[in-house]
């Protein structure tokens, strides 16, 4: 079903605030982290790895759902499809992949939480690496994904290729 | 924003280069990622930090 064009200009806003959100806060938790590595005042570690929790539920979760589910509303109400075009599939893989990710990263950020609210736990202990790495790799990824979004190289997909001959063969003026 | 069609002709296209390159990038990604996890024993689970802390033991059962 393609959507008319005020709907889908909305679901195109609201997909791009979302995964350019995400990819903001996935950058602040970056500094976060690296301030939880790298920060020699106790209290500072502590507080970077007690706000993380919060944080990523309350802003990196709904902005990765955002993300997920306005790209797909995005792809199935357009011409572009979900599995037409090579692009289209990699956003979906790295946006349904990240989302997977959080979520199951989730129960590492309450523990780490934990940790650091523990004043009886040694400050090493309380550093982890594993954060900077997550934030890292998320970050890469949502930047591929963001340039795919903005440069959208050629290249469709068997599905994609079989579809547009159907397209052009059944109805020229479908699109 | 209504994409154009990538071909013409009858025959089905190959996979572009950058498709390829990109599933390369992906496959080495995913194997140093495996390598990590394999040599440092990580996961997304919690309680890897916390294990030395909460019983003093979980450092010499690695020994």
């Amino acid at each position: 079903m393609i959507m008319p064009p005020g709907v889908r200009k909305l679901a195109l806003t609201l997909h791009v605030t979302a995964s350019v959100g995400w990819l903001g806060a996935v950058a602040a938790f970056l500094a976060l982290a690296i301030v939880g590595q790298t920060s020699r005042d106790a209290e500072t570690v502590r507080g970077a790895y007690l706000v993380m929790e919060p944080a990523a539920r309350l802003i990196l979760l709904p902005l990765a759902y955002a993300s997920l589910i306005t790209g797909l509303l995005q792809s199935l109400g357009t011409s572009w499809g979900l599995f037409r075009h090579y692009w289209v599939l990699f956003k979906l893989l790295i946006n349904v992949v990240a989302t997977v990710i959080l979520t199951s990263y989730m129960a590492t950020f309450s523990h780490m939480a934990g940790v650091a609210a523990d004043s009886n736990v040694d400050l090493s202990e309380v550093r982890n690496a594993s954060p900077v790495l997550h934030a890292t790799l998320a970050l890469f990824a949502l930047l591929v994904a963001t340039v795919l979004a903005i440069y959208k190289p050629r290249g469709v997909t068997p599905y994609g290729w079989r579809k547009q001959r159907e397209d052009s063969r059944g109805s020229p003026n479908s699109r | 924003m209504t994409p154009a069609p990538d071909h013409a002709d009858d025959s089905a296209p190959g996979m572009p280069r950058w498709v390829k390159t990109f599933i390369g990038i992906i496959v080495v990604v995913l194997v140093m990622l495996v390598f990590l996890k394999i040599i440092g024993g990580g996961g997304h689970g919690p309680g890897r930090p916390r294990a030395s802390a909460d019983t003093g033991q979980t450092q010499q059962k690695h020994r």
